[in-house]
């Protein structure tokens, strides 16, 4: 009898928290809900130790670098000594052309470009926890002035968008997530396509996708460059995203599509700067 | 001393265990990816707590360790909390065909549920976006997922069993059946 009465009990219990989670889900459809004050206190659980564990896994990623031989350092400092002598070379002709493109631009009227946004750098202490989604805590939110929907740069481009924050963290949803999609631009020739990430393009070999291409006049090659573009409400425009790497035609005759190599290592993200300045609608 | 206070002392004691669980997949098995994919040591909980315990701690570990994955990398809050519940539910109804010598009968138990749990997630979050290309996933996400959650189990196997015990060791007979 008593063991009767416990597995209807089970089955209440069931009921009862099945019922919790369905209006969890209606809440967070009809409000975008998503944990409230519970989520605050349990941040305070949470992102000291995710910290300390990300400053630890750092710490022995660094003493792998300790590892190396004498031999190995002296010709790797010979390699980055000829590196710097060249890119001196370089960062001289850049700068001179740096002055005549300010003063164009100036002439213009133009006066931003990304590199003249104010950013910050945040730590990523945490990964999601599935295989399926690609998100990332960072280690400052709110109270560091971060809000939803800040663009987020790793590796000198796009990598993703903050889609929550509490107030010491906000989760970062990537540019590979199976779920993004960002308006983009190839530089070169100035035709929109669209960026989404694909968890199976991701898998086979590291490419995000590239759909909705015009280029009746087969401009676009590989090795092309794709930025964001201004019609997104999302991203700021003429961010660095990656280059193509395969271009086909679709089945319509109308538009191309093909894969994009990023320029951000989402396997060994764990340094990023967000962007501290939203992207303006006008709405 | 009251029964409460048992209860009281396992809850904090799961509590512990999901909190370890979830900073280790979260902040440190990233590190050890293989085949693109980690390990789900949540799954893995709620499923050794389903079929050691019963259909109510199955309940209770997968409903709070979804809530936790819900907190941080949830579209949908209460998604996670719901397929964890589920999960726990049903490792606790194969309760009774668990005894702690065989290894053989949790691994299957831990690896149908990896694969239970992969299956949801694209039915509702992959297949509703037009991604129908099920074999691809089944062999490139969710089985790789199941057979490295299948390894880690070997490792977690006894620690847990151990846990398990000395959780209930030190409590009258009389609260044992929690569930």
């Amino acid at each position: 009898m008593r063991r009767n009465r416990r597995h209807i009990d089970s089955r209440y219990i069931l009921f009862f928290l099945v019922t919790v989670s369905v209006i969890f889900l209606f809440l967070s459809y009809a409000s975008n809900f998503s944990g409230g004050i519970v989520s605050d206190v349990a941040s305070y659980i949470f992102v000291p130790m995710q910290k300390g564990i990300s400053y630890v896994s750092d710490r022995i990623n660094e003493s792998a670098e300790e590892r190396k031989t004498n031999a190995e350092l002296i010709q790797e400092n010979k390699d980055l000594k000829n590196q710097v002598e060249e890119l001196r070379n370089d960062l001289s002709k850049v700068q001179l052309e740096q002055n005549e493109l300010d003063n164009l631009r100036n002439l213009y009227g133009l006066s931003q470009t990304y590199s003249d946004y104010d950013m910050t750098g945040a730590r990523v202490i945490a990964r999601g926890s599935s295989n399926w989604f690609s998100t990332f805590t960072i280690d400052k939110g709110s109270n560091d002035g971060i809000e939803v929907g800040m663009n987020v740069l790793a590796d000198g481009g796009l990598c993703g968008i903050v889609t929550k924050t509490g107030k010491n963290y906000s989760i970062v949803r990537s540019i590979i997530d199976d779920t993004s999609n960002v308006s983009t631009e190839i530089a070169e020739t100035g035709s929109d396509c669209i960026v989404s990430g694909s968890l199976k393009d991701m898998t086979e070999g590291n490419y995000i996708s590239l759909t909705n291409l015009e280029d009746a006049d087969n401009k676009v090659v590989q090795g092309n460059t794709v930025v964001t573009s201004n019609i997104s409400d999302k991203y700021l425009p003429g961010i660095l995203i990656g280059y193509v790497s395969s271009l086909s035609e679709d089945s319509n005759h109308l538009t191309k599509s093909g894969t994009v190599t990023p320029v951000v290592d989402f396997k060994h993200l764990s340094e990023v700067l967000v962007i501290m300045q939203l992207k303006e609608t006008g709405e | 001393m009251s029964k409460f206070f048992y209860y009281f002392k396992r809850i904090m004691a799961i509590l512990a265990v999901i909190v370890v669980a979830f900073l280790l997949q979260t902040s440190v098995f990233n590190h050890l990816e293989l085949a693109s994919v980690v390990p789900n040591l949540l799954v893995l909980l709620t499923a050794f707590a389903g079929f050691m315990n019963g259909r109510m701690e199955g309940m209770f570990v997968g409903f709070t360790a979804g809530f936790i994955a819900d907190l941080y990398f949830s579209e949908w809050f209460g998604m996670f909390a719901l397929i964890y519940l589920v999960i726990g539910f049903l490792n606790g109804s194969f309760r009774t065909a668990f005894f702690g010598d065989d290894i053989k009968l949790p691994l299957l138990y831990v690896a149908v549920s990896d694969l239970v749990y992969g299956i949801i997630i694209y039915l509702c979050l992959y297949m509703p976006r037009e991604q129908y290309e099920f074999v691809y996933y089944f062999f490139n996400v969710m089985m790789p997922e199941a057979v490295y959650t299948l390894l880690i189990t070997l490792i977690f196997y006894l620690p847990l069993i151990r846990l398990n015990q000395w959780i209930h060791k030190t409590e009258p007979r009389s609260t044992r059946s929690f569930g």
